[in-house]
């Protein structure tokens, strides 16, 4: 299977041509003109002086956000019909397990399985003692676990659209969303070493492609 | 291989909705990056040239992380409710509430909508709200409310907006009855400014009436509510409106006396703005919605007629007792619109030459009726009287009315909802909506908003 997803020419490209002078247009060029260049890796680094649990915190939601978005585009495709099972590609298979609900892995819809987890997430980050709001309250302890729990099933929904959604993304012009947003989200995975190598096997061939275009463009 | 069908209107704007969002999200986070950078090594050069010990230059730069780690976590904090501070109630819809409120950490004033998922969706609404709120954050324009914020929890949807304390031009209307001449001239000149300014940014808003034209503290018009904005209502709503209209097109026209109708409007007035907030009042809704050939932004011409007609006589053209009979009234309106002739001592109150003819070519077939702002501008009503441009500035008239406040959060105007008898009334609206748990997640995907400035 070739998993060709990430074409470097397509970083960055709506499909729908946005009239020119308009805020989005200046948005358009801006983003253009930053996110071939590489800055997407400078924007993952821990800034200066920056408490790294912070940082891990504001990303987090920031990639949970992203990916409500993009899931959100395709509920109308992704159905207990056409998903019966959530899987990566024929090879992987996820049955949800949270431990609390579910003591034991079942196996759902994609569609479920996606529900149960963005609301786990979300529940995660509305702990005020997980992800805490007030300005002084330290981290718990167990904080980087659970961002890579967070982030561990973050990925499974990524890896599901691209193997099984990703002609519709095409159709619908959001392929340099989907490749930037999982681009950006890789790098930061990498940075921190948030997720285990082989949890990201599914999508291990497009993350090669993806940080060896990377390097091209670095050097 | 997923077959390919057409993605429906809803997964279209959340394309839509998610293009944008990238586009932003991208912007932020690199600008975020470059300006923090700067500011680090701007703190380095101070810290040289005030030549800090070590000692001092650990405990600024500790200071001075730390604020960069307030703003990171401010950054991450979604918009809830609990961070307004609800200071009255100053509406109610079948939906829920407005509040007047203070942001508690901006202390920013707004005027707080709070909608329940459950009946928006059990009502079909759920694409209004998303319509309104892609237009407001659309929108700069002075005559058209802002948003502050758009946010959500389990249960609710809230919009943020701009608060506007001098109240709705239904309000006004009911305190002063009638509108002199001169007065109206500059109310309605406004109202066709907001309107406009709404067309131009591709909507049509296709229910206007007196409540949706706020007066803000400067005494100028504001459009709000937004809701029902766009080239197509929900078709099953039409069909219930047709169905309906087949119904009752057949009964006879009750003929009324100026006077008579005066006394229906004004004691239905109070009660029409209530009972009306759920089904909408007909009073000001253009016939050729209800054709099948379609409509365009002129039916919002139409609607501004029909206001125009009520500030100049006191009562809308079409009013009646009941929602049926208005209806009737507005299918066969070439029968029904009646110019109000006035002898004796109310003969003040005639309408003048000019005013009526520009009621007629706004209350006409949609290929007779005006049709542009700048053929509305050249009608001699406003012709020679009135500069549209200099509505807003110095050079333009002094509005009628400039409320007066005592703070930047007086509601004197508008309804007191510690009212227990005017609560028993709403109570009976709510509970007519009331509706069973659903999934609603996924529905408002794309809602959020907080404004830059």
């Amino acid at each position: 299977m070739n998993l060709n997803f990430f074409n470097k020419n397509k970083t960055f490209k709506p499909k729908k041509n946005i009239p020119e002078g308009t805020k989005q247009y200046q948005l358009k060029k801006y983003a253009e003109a930053t996110l071939g260049s590489g800055n997407l890796r400078l924007a993952v680094a821990l800034p200066e002086g920056e408490d790294l649990n912070e940082w891990l915190a504001v990303n987090t939601v920031d990639f949970f956000n992203q990916i409500n978005m993009l899931y959100g585009t395709i509920t109308e495709f992704c159905t207990p019909q056409e998903c019966p099972v959530m899987s990566a590609g024929p090879k992987y298979e996820y049955h949800w397990c949270d431990g609390v609900q579910f003591k034991k892995p079942v196996k759902v819809s994609a569609p479920e399985y996606v529900d149960y987890l963005m609301t786990w997430v979300q529940t995660q980050l509305d702990d005020e003692n997980t992800f805490p709001s007030k300005i002084g309250v330290p981290f718990p302890k167990s904080f980087q676990n659970t961002v890579k729990t967070i982030f561990k099933r973050l990925f499974r929904v990524y890896a599901h659209v691209y193997h099984a959604h990703f002609p519709r993304i095409v159709s619908l012009g959001e392929e340099a969303h989907l490749n930037t947003s999982f681009k950006h989200f890789i790098f930061f995975v990498q940075e921190f070493n948030l997720i285990d190598k082989k949890e990201l096997a599914p999508l291990a061939e497009l993350i090669a492609t993806l940080t060896s275009t990377q390097h091209v463009a670095a050097s | 291989m997923e077959k390919l069908s057409r993605p429906s209107a809803a997964t279209k704007r959340k394309c839509m909705m998610a293009q944008v969002y990238f586009l932003e999200y991208y912007f932020d986070i690199l600008t975020y990056i470059s300006h923090r950078k700067n500011r680090t090594e701007q703190f380095k050069k101070n810290a040289i040239e005030k030549k800090l010990t070590q000692e001092e230059y650990n405990k600024e730069w500790k200071l001075y992380c730390g604020k960069e780690r307030a703003y990171l976590r401010k950054r991450r904090i979604k918009t809830k409710v609990d961070q307004f501070h609800i200071l009255t109630q100053v509406g109610q819809g079948g939906y829920g509430q407005v509040y007047l409120a203070r942001k508690k950490d901006t202390g920013e004033i707004c005027a707080l909508k709070q909608m329940c998922k459950r009946k928006l969706l059990k009502s079909n609404e759920i694409q209004h709200v998303l319509t309104e709120r892609d237009i407001l954050t659309a929108t700069n324009s002075p005559w058209l409310v802002k948003l502050l914020y758009a946010f959500q929890d389990v249960e609710n949807v809230y919009l943020a907006m701009e608060y506007v304390p001098g109240g709705d031009l239904r309000t006004l209307l009911n305190k002063s009855g009638i509108l002199l001449e001169v007065h109206t001239r500059f109310y309605i000149s406004e109202m066709f400014m907001a309107v406009n300014s709404l067309h131009e940014l591709g909507f049509i808003h296709r229910d206007l009436k007196p409540e949706n034209f706020l007066i803000d503290a400067n005494g100028h018009i504001k459009l709000t509510d937004f809701g029902l904005s766009r080239g197509c209502i929900s078709s099953r709503r039409i069909n219930s409106l047709k169905s309906k209209l087949d119904n009752i097109k057949d009964k006879q026209i009750v003929q009324r006396t100026i006077v008579e109708k005066r006394t229906i409007h004004k004691s239905m007035r109070k009660e029409k703005k209530w009972a009306f907030s759920l089904v909408g009042s007909p009073d000001y809704i253009a016939p050729e919605i209800l054709e099948t050939n379609g409509y365009d932004y002129l039916v919002d011409y139409w609607s501004l007629g029909c206001i125009l007609f009520e500030f100049l006589s006191g009562y809308p053209p079409f009013t009646a007792p009941t929602i049926d009979e208005i209806w009737v009234n507005v299918y066969r309106w070439k029968q029904v619109l009646e110019r109000p002739v006035y002898i004796g001592e109310d003969e003040e109150f005639n309408l003048s030459d000019e005013a009526w003819d520009l009621i007629t070519k706004l209350i006409a077939d949609r290929s007779k009726r005006i049709s542009s702002l700048p053929q509305l501008q050249a009608h001699p009503f406003f012709k020679n009287k009135i500069t549209f441009d200099d509505l807003r500035s110095e050079k333009g008239a002094t509005p009628p009315f400039i409320p007066k406040l005592e703070s930047d959060i007086d509601t004197t105007y508008f309804d007191d909802f510690n009212n227990p008898k005017d609560l028993l009334l709403y109570k009976e609206i709510m509970e007519k909506h009331d509706c069973k748990y659903e999934e609603l997640r996924k529905e408002f995907i794309g809602f959020t908003y907080k404004h830059k400035n």
